[in-house]
């Protein structure tokens, strides 16, 4: 059975970029948290 | 345009102008933050300073902080709650989880599937419930990101007023806390309430955020 209607099958390099896509806004919002977590612990 | 910029071109702009608009922010908020330190007669800090102020901080997470409520809230409330008619809405008859059929779980998961979308066990309930587990803990996370930030921000100016400086429990009951998260919270809620009332009767050809442009008003989640 084919890909559903309106989708090709992604070759391993667009699955590849995809989930470094998820990687890179996952890493951007969880260094935002940590660095202004530890701004709002450590300032006095 | 590439294969890779072709196929991730909606990522791309928001994060090319998730990155602008905030470095457009800091800059602002610098010159802002600096005309405060001159009428105070305190010296001017460079932007690589400012960004780890926690004026800057408590900014950035305050917006963040609603923005994450706003989809968590729209995740949790599209399970149970309907609007005929609209795009951003299931249809009536779908309330609730929906069978494992439909959300293809377990035996009726495709095989390429993702894994913990088949095994039905304790992975599966986690899995099932990911996106919402993700978006409520980056809201808390945030939102208490913007506690601390503002907290210090206000016993800045506490300090520079001759009051007295307050505990973070103690700021987390004060008006200044809870104006600037309801503040947020009203808009993102008139924003979201505005798309599942717009989507019956206003169209965008092309939008997956809308409707088909022939689409009857009184079909609700055409798009799917």
């Amino acid at each position: 059975m084919g890909p559903p209607e309106g989708q090709t099958t992604p070759d391993p390099n667009s699955k590849r970029t995809v989930r470094a896509m998820f990687l890179l806004y996952t890493l951007l919002i969880v260094g935002g948290i940590a660095l202004y977590v530890g701004v709002g612990l450590t300032q006095q | 345009m590439s294969r890779f910029a072709r196929e991730n071109s909606l990522s791309l702009f928001f994060l090319a102008i998730f990155l602008a608009t905030l470095v457009g922010q800091s800059f602002a908020g610098q010159h802002h933050y600096n005309a405060e330190q001159a009428q105070h007669g305190e010296q001017a800090i460079s932007w690589w300073h400012y960004i780890v102020t926690p004026s800057f901080g408590g900014a950035v997470m305050e917006n963040w902080q609603s923005e994450f409520l706003q989809f968590s809230l729209f995740i949790a409330a599209t399970i149970w709650l309907v609007q005929r008619g609209s795009n951003e809405s299931k249809v009536l008859g779908d309330l609730g989880l929906e069978s494992d059929e439909q959300q293809q779980i377990g035996r009726h998961a495709p095989k390429d599937g993702p894994r913990w979308a088949k095994v039905n066990d304790i992975r599966t309930r986690l899995y099932e419930n990911s996106l919402l587990i993700v978006m409520t803990l980056i809201f808390f996370a945030t939102w208490f990101g913007q506690s601390l930030n503002n907290w210090r921000v206000f016993n800045e100016d506490q300090a520079a007023h001759d009051g007295t400086p307050v505990s973070w429990s103690r700021y987390l009951l004060d008006p200044d806390f809870w104006e600037k998260t309801l503040q947020n919270w009203q808009s993102e809620f008139l924003a979201v309430g505005t798309i599942v009332v717009f989507t019956i009767y206003l169209r965008q050809r092309g939008s997956p955020e809308s409707k088909p442009v022939g689409a009857p008003h009184d079909e609700t989640a055409s798009s799917g």
